[in-house]
């Protein structure tokens, strides 16, 4: 499909799903995967951005010996998802209101 | 695994130690979880070394890039440059994005050409003022008046080449600025998105 995603979409679909629970970056990315085609080395730059814009924290919690670093949602990232939510929405209606044009 | 991590460890060399930690520890705890223990394993999920490398570090020239335009707009062509460099690198790693590479090379072989001929013009010009100059200094003794006016035409076009000279620095400035920007919106268009595609089924 040539339909891209943009990466506020991608921000949006990350934080989503971290309004659920909590993930490791490999769990994320398998999550992601599961639904919509990205590379293996999207999510790591998407994270990153998220980070730096505090909508995620980030903690780490011992695993088989070594570290896991699990990704949070933060409240200014809740009200970012609902932002990009219904900024979603409105570009959703406007761009089914030109397709279903006849 | 860890000759695939130290591979990246040493490409990843220009950036911050903390920036190139953070990466090199989330690629390592991906790989575990993923359970890769081969280096051709990490490099069928992964790709090359070098090919990860350019996404990251692509990723942080334009970060880089946006917060030094937050805090003066005076851009430094150098980092400009670098950020074209690499920004052409990333759309070489991805094979889909090669038509894309092409354009960004002819543009920046147009510049590199507008900023040849402009050096050209600039010689050309010192060259001609200094030789009517001179000549006009060995005609003094035969003829007084053709030779003033031989030198005063020479110096009038030193003066205009040296008035060029800033000018044609500006051009450069403005050119390398405009090639970056260029580049950063190909970046955003063609590699950021082109690896997420929704899926057909």
């Amino acid at each position: 499909m040539a339909i891209q995603m943009s990466s506020e979409l991608l921000d949006g679909c990350v934080l989503a799903i971290l309004d659920k629970e909590d993930y490791y970056g490999y769990a994320l990315t398998q999550r992601v995967q599961g639904t919509i085609s990205v590379s293996e080395s999207t999510l790591y730059p998407v994270l990153r951005r998220l980070k730096n814009n505090q909508y995620v924290t980030t903690y780490d919690q011992p695993y088989q010996g070594r570290n896991r670093r699990y990704y949070q949602i933060t409240a200014q990232g809740r009200d970012k998802l609902v932002s990009i939510r219904q900024d979603w929405l409105i570009f959703q209606a406007n761009v089914n209101t030109l397709l279903k044009e006849k | 695994m860890e000759n695939y991590l130290t591979e990246l460890d040493q490409l990843l060399n220009q950036l911050h130690h903390s920036d190139k930690e953070e990466a090199l520890n989330f690629y390592r705890e991906y790989l575990m979880d993923a359970d890769l223990i081969t280096y051709e394993a990490c490099v069928g999920e992964l790709g090359t070394p070098k090919q990860l490398s350019r996404k990251i570090l692509a990723d942080y020239s334009i970060k880089a890039d946006e917060k030094s335009a937050d805090d003066t707009n005076n851009k430094n062509s150098r980092s400009n440059i670098k950020l074209i460099w690499w920004i052409a690198l990333a759309l070489l790693a991805s094979p889909l994005a090669l038509p894309v590479f092409i354009i960004l090379v002819t543009l920046v072989a147009v510049c590199f050409a507008l900023v040849a001929a402009l050096i050209a013009i600039i010689i050309a010009l010192g060259l001609t003022g200094m030789l009517a100059a001179i000549s006009g200094v060995g005609v003094l003794l035969q003829s007084t008046w053709t030779g003033l006016y031989y030198i005063g035409c020479g110096l009038t076009i030193l003066g205009i080449m040296v008035a060029g000279i800033p000018a044609g620095v500006a051009l450069l400035r403005w050119l390398i600025n405009k090639t970056a920007k260029f580049s950063k919106l190909i970046y955003r268009r063609f590699i950021d998105k082109n690896h997420v595609h929704q899926e057909d089924r």
